[in-house]
């Protein structure tokens, strides 16, 4: 176990009573079924953890992570509270860590999370308030072989309406991101979360991100993935109240070596509730996509709408996609589904726009696009749709 | 304009176009009739450059340059055009998207300059009008859910807004109404314009009463087994395949 060089507690607030040591846990191996198709491997090495650095340019109007220290906004947001670590009073500190009990997944990343995290800082939509603009976070590394491990929370009042956007820039010729966002979305609060991954060549992404939400709350998250040499996103979302709605949708297009996992879990815990779900990806020359969607309906959960779907197209002979659904169902009367399919491009499409007087990589980049529009229109802020687009463009994955 | 010799082609093995000629002048129209499964189609997919499909022998020159070295999207760009038998429907791919990038390449290609918005749409009005395709229709996914009629009308459109030097039309007449088939033989016939040519592929007289050709052949186990004027044509209406099929097997 060599993740870290030093694990050093940077961060000023003390995860004191949930805290794990990094000792007790393994690296997880292909044998573990969650890490079926992935290997650690690239993740797996010695990295540095930059020094706090006071001289973060922050935002106006958004929060910057950088290397893992956050730089909160310079701006005043309306009905919208940031609190560093070092400054949560008591309440919010309980409010944290109740947030983090939620989550029972404790392996070696949480630890080192724990250990090893930078910074964090917690973001509360006061209820009643709705935040017309969204509310950037801009996440980089800019120190070479380093790893940051910031943490995120986010807590959704009650009748609260609030987006976020999130940035994984990438500026280092190698580093590791390990970032956590805990949300919780009150009774009849609505949250969306909207982001975009394009770190460099050689950085790595592992986010964990887990939600949980009260009655009548809804839910909804895009995240597409335009690079990155090995990410994996794990979501988790707890349904804990009757009639919610939850949306999750993402699409990943891993080139060259490029490996992207999406692990997904929505767990209907209680009865009356939607879930829908869709991730697309297209997979280039050696790319290798992981899609694990699992869905659990408890025994009390009736009357579950729950829809999952998976949709893969192969550009390349040697791209590899693993698509795993996982539909756990304990209640009687729900309706779910789910689809996946995995194949080739429309050759009859692609000839009619060459015969058009399109190229073929302008008619693909185009059906491309075409492929994965119902997922970019789930993207609601206009701004932050087209930027997207633009990247994807910029990555010669699509066309204008 | 458009020199066809000897073109032998197959798919999956199996042997189609068995030495096929054809010469397409200047500004000519010429009408390719014959029973189904005869290979009209298939000719029409290897000039338009569908990889599918194996050229074993023979050769096709377009204004002078070997066809059959070009990719599809050249040949569009050179001015070659093809509506499809067949038109494909493209959820998720706006017509408007993939026109305005059609007409951006083919414009390129030829040295043009490229359209500004404005004149673009104007041009989108201007041919829209020509096959009375519906506005809408402009505006909705690729063919996505379009009726059949809706469907050739659409490639009547492209052709229009793609402005090319040889049109190839397959079967462009069928699933058409009465009315439909006079407007996009009224469109087709402002495109003649004494330079353009087009290769009309047709089971119908009906069709050639609107656009009338200056020449009628007959394709029969992937040969030309007749050509004639537009009285040929007339004649097949009246007595079918047969006599030309017997006197075609009696060779
Ligand atoms: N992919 C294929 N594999 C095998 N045979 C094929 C294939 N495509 C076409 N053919 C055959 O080639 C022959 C010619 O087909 P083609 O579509 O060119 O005929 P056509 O003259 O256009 O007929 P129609 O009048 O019915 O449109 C047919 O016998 C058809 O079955
Ligand atoms: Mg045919």
């Amino acid at each position: 176990m060599s993740i870290v060089a030093e694990l050093k507690p940077t961060s000023t607030f003390s995860f004191k009573p949930n805290k794990h040591s990094v000792a007790d846990f393994a690296m997880p191996t292909t044998r573990a079924e969650s890490w079926k198709y992935t290997r650690v491997g690239a993740i797996d090495s010695t990295w540095k953890q930059a020094e706090r650095n006071e001289s973060i340019v922050a935002l106006e109007n958004g929060i910057r992570i950088e290397n893992g220290f956050i730089a909160l906004p310079t701006g005043q947001t309306e009905g919208v509270t940031f609190t560093a670590g070092k400054n949560l009073s008591v309440e919010q500190q309980a409010l944290v860590l109740s947030l983090l009990a939620k989550e029972n997944r404790r392996d070696v990343f949480d630890a080192i999370s724990e250990n090893a995290s930078n910074d964090l800082i917690l973001i509360e939509i006061q209820s009643g308030k709705i935040i017309e603009e969204a509310i950037s976070i801009e996440i980089e590394n800019m120190l070479n072989d380093s790893m940051s491990a910031p943490y995120v929370f986010i807590v959704s009042k009650e009748n609260s309406i609030a987006k976020f956007t999130i940035d994984f820039k990438g500026k280092t010729e190698r580093s590791f991101h390990l970032v956590q966002l805990h949300a919780h979305v009150e009774q009849s609060a609505q949250l969306e979360i909207h982001q975009l991954q394009n770190t460099s060549k050689n950085e790595c992404v592992l986010l964990r991100e887990s939600i949980s939400q009260a009655e009548k709350s809804v839910f909804k998250i895009t995240t597409v993935t335009a690079r990155g040499t090995w990410v994996r996103n794990e979501l988790n979302i707890r349904i804990e109240g009757q009639h919610c709605e939850t949306f999750l949708s993402g699409a990943y297009f891993p080139k060259h070596d490029q490996m992207i996992d999406n692990h997904t879990f929505v767990d209907h815990q209680v009865a009356n509730c939607y879930s829908n779900e869709l991730y697309k990806g297209v997979l280039f020359d050696n790319g290798k996509g992981v899609f694990n969607g699992k869905v659990y309906v408890h025994i009390d959960a009736q009357k579950t709408n729950a829809y999952q779907s998976n949709a893969n197209i192969m550009m390349s002979d040697n791209a590899s996609m693993f698509t795993k659904p996982e539909l756990e169902i304990y209640a009687d009367d729900v309706k779910c589904s789910h689809g996946s399919t995995t194949g080739q491009f429309n050759e009859e499409a692609l000839f009619y726009l060459r015969a058009r007087g399109l190229s073929e990589e302008s008619a693909k980049r185009l059906l491309v696009s075409a492929f994965t529009s119902d997922v970019m229109n789930r993207i609601s802020i206009p701004s932050w749709k087209e930027y997207v687009l633009q990247t994807l463009i910029q990555n010669e994955i699509i066309t204008e | 304009m458009l020199k066809i010799e000897n073109l032998h082609a197959r798919i999956e093995e199996k042997e189609i176009l068995k030495g096929l000629s054809l010469t397409i002048g200047e500004g000519e129209v010429h009408a390719i009739m014959g029973p189904n499964g005869s290979g009209k189609s298939t000719l029409a997919s290897v000039l338009a450059g569908r990889e599918d499909y194996e050229v074993t022998e023979g050769t096709v020159t377009f204004n002078g340059k070997d066809l059959l070295d070009m990719p599809a999207e050249e040949r569009a760009r050179e001015g070659l055009f093809l509506a499809f038998q067949y038109p494909v429907e493209i959820p998720g791919v706006s017509n408007m998207n993939f026109l305005k990038a059609a007409v951006g390449e083919i414009r390129k290609h030829r040295g043009l300059e490229a359209l500004t918005a404005k004149e673009f749409l104007q041009l989108v009005k201007e041919k829209s009008q020509l096959v009375e395709l519906d506005g809408q229709l402009a505006n909705r996914a690729v063919n996505e859910g379009f009726s059949g009629g809706e469907k050739k009308r659409n490639e009547i459109f492209q052709m229009a807004m793609l402005n090319p030097s040889m049109c190839v039309l397959d079967e462009t007449d069928s699933g058409l109404d009465i009315d439909a088939l006079r407007i996009v033989s009224e469109g087709v016939n402002a495109m003649r314009d004494g330079k353009r040519s087009f290769v009309i592929i047709t089971h119908y007289q009906r069709l050639l009463d609107h656009i009338v050709p200056d020449f009628v052949h007959v394709l029969y186990k992937g040969k030309i087994v007749k050509s004639g004027t537009k009285e040929l044509a007339l004649e097949l209406e009246e007595k079918g395949y047969d006599w030309l099929k017997e006197m075609e097997e009696a060779k």
